[in-house]
């Protein structure tokens, strides 16, 4: 467990060296600044306009952030051999993978944070001159939650991907594809239940549709941006069955991750 | 080697300079034609906004409103409206939440009476999820009332609005009129004030106070019949001889530049038929076909078809 989180705690470190948190807050500044001025130009909704501009720019560069971030903290070291002095201690090499994600893990954690609270302040600035208005918080919690539940995810799945991977471009190919596809299943599989997509789809596209739906990660799951924006009653069923769904992909991901790492013949 | 390279920089920041001072000028100048591109299907922009449906429909929503603006507003041409209802439509589809769609689309397209059907389509989908907004039935009991002339639905959807907002006296008489049938244009003066009051867009509120004048100068005129007609017995031949029996002491002037006239029912109209837009001066030709469109339908005679609003189906 000690070393889990030594290699945990040097990925971190790892991240930050990058400048990153330099560029959050940077971003920061930028996401309060920007908010109450695109948020000027909604007729009815300022203050709606300002909640789901900040929340998306959250929810877009947590997942660039855990993208790029996922693949040079992983992937960069395994091709430029820097694991080696790692993995040539006695530890097993599930540790690494697991304090490697450990580390990506706390990055993302300490990335949402930041934005969050940016996004927040960004927030706030827009009310100062309202009278009536009322933020759901706790709702734009949940929703910082659920893109936390995101990055967790993906970051598992560059995780699973770099751990059978010989070059850096194949995992993050695969990644963005899986994220795409992920964040998509659930509105393709509405448009063909609902009729819409006609009878052209054959059955056999069908149940290759109905597969990638259960089997990739259904990203749509953690949104709940809707519900902070609109101030609308959130299921804590909704939000338990979407956590449960997040914890258990995410493991799903490193155990597979785990199997195939401890099988890779590394030169 | 330093100084060429500072002269080089200065020169370099000069003609930058003066090209940014000097092509907003040219660009006014050339005015290109200015388009509202047809977005492509919901299911397509649900896919390309990677999670971010509300911020793809906001985003959607402002390049309308920014097309609008211009084109309206700035270089006084006839807005695409069937591209413009598309995107709300998409934008809405997307985020069926988003209240800023449902209010333009009101401000945009309630005047047009072919568009009225699929407008309250669009109002109903957004009532449907705004549970608690009273606009939303507002708008549909008002379209109901001055343009497809049903105030048994009008006063329905009135009535669920001033469920919604029972703090305001306005919904209420607006509800109680259309149940009685009253006075059209006193209904109609109510609605435009409540709109006034409610709006934040300068457009829209330049657009309303216009036909609101337009209003009450007809209003006014109305009167002037009634009250000839309780003195003399008989509709009044023109408006010149309500000035010249007293019943009026001045004409009013149409705001939409046309002149106000007596058909043969005793009833108030205009040769404008309150429909700036379709003016045959004010139409620019350009590359856009709903222009072109509107005005070879103006020069029929046909204001329905370019989306103008007659008298009968005003406010």
């Amino acid at each position: 467990m000690r070393s889990i989180i030594a290699i945990a705690l040097a990925t971190f470190k790892g991240g930050i060296r990058d400048r990153l948190l330099q560029g959050l807050v940077f971003a920061g500044f930028l996401l309060i600044a920007s908010a109450g001025v695109f948020s000027s130009f909604s007729m009815r909704q300022p203050l709606e306009v300002a909640i789901n501009y900040c929340l998306s720019a959250t929810h877009i560069l947590a997942i660039i952030m855990t993208l790029f971030l996922g693949l040079n903290l992983l992937s960069q070291e395994i091709e430029s051999k820097e694991n080696h002095f790692i993995l040539t201690q006695p530890i097993p090499r599930s540790y690494y993978i697991l304090g490697k994600f450990g580390g990506l893990f706390l990055i993302i954690f300490a990335m949402v944070i930041i934005l969050g609270f940016f996004s927040a302040l960004g927030v706030s600035s827009v009310c100062l001159g309202m009278k009536n208005y009322n933020i759901a918080w706790l709702n734009f919690c949940a929703s910082l939650l659920g893109i936390l539940f995101s990055c967790s995810i993906l970051g598992a799945v560059i995780v699973l991907f770099t751990s059978v991977a010989t070059s850096g471009i194949f995992p993050f190919l695969i990644s963005f594809a899986v994220y795409t596809a992920g964040e998509n299943t659930e509105t393709v599989k509405n448009y063909i239940t609902s009729g819409m997509a006609g009878e052209h789809i054959s059955h056999l596209s069908r149940l290759l549709i109905d597969i990638i739906y259960y089997v990739l990660p259904n990203f749509s799951l953690f949104d709940f941006k809707v519900y902070a924006i609109y101030n609308l009653p959130l299921s804590g069923k909704l939000l338990s069955v979407s956590a449960g769904y997040g914890i258990a992909y995410t493991c799903l991901c490193l155990f597979f991750a785990i199997i195939l790492f401890e099988k890779r013949d590394l030169p | 080697m330093n100084i060429k390279r500072i002269g080089l920089g200065l020169l370099l920041i000069i003609f930058t300079g003066s090209m940014t001072f000097y092509y907003p000028k040219i660009q006014r100048a050339c005015k290109p034609p200015l388009h509202l591109h047809r977005l492509p299907p919901e299911f397509a922009l649900s896919v390309f906004s990677f999670g971010n449906k509300e911020l793809m429909a906001c985003v959607i929503f402002y390049n309308t409103e920014f097309y609008f603006g211009e084109k309206a507003g700035s270089r006084k041409e006839i807005p695409e409206y069937k591209i413009i209802y598309d995107a709300l439509n998409k934008a809405t589809d997307l985020d069926p939440y988003n209240m800023d769609c449902y209010y333009f689309a009101q401000g945009a397209l309630s005047w047009i009476k072919p568009a009225i059907p699929v407008l309250n389509r669009l109002l109903i989908k957004g009532l449907k999820h705004r549970t608690w907004d009273w606009y939303l039935p507002f708008f549909i009991g008002a379209n109901y009332y001055f343009q497809l002339k049903d105030p048994l639905h009008a006063a329905q959807y009135m009535k669920q609005a001033a469920k919604l907002n029972y703090k305001s006296p306005i919904l209420a008489t607006l509800t109680a009129r259309m149940f009685y049938q009253g006075n059209q244009t006193q209904t109609g003066i109510l609605y435009l004030k409540s709109l006034i009051a409610e709006t934040s867009s300068p457009v829209f509120k330049k657009q309303f106070k216009k036909r609101l004048h337009a209003l009450e100068a007809i209003l006014f005129l109305e009167q002037g019949v009634k009250r000839y007609k309780t003195r003399f017995g008989k509709t009044p031949k023109n408006i010149r001889e309500m000035l010249t029996t007293g019943m009026i002491d001045n004409i009013p002037a149409d705001p939409y530049g046309g002149r106000f006239y007596i058909d043969n029912d005793g009833k108030i109209l205009t040769t404008s038929k309150l429909a700036e837009a379709w003016k045959k001066k004010d139409i620019k030709r350009n590359d856009g076909h709903s222009d072109i469109n509107a005005k070879e339908s103006l020069q029929k005679g046909n204001p329905e078809k370019t989306g103008g609003i007659t008298q009968r189906n005003r406010p």
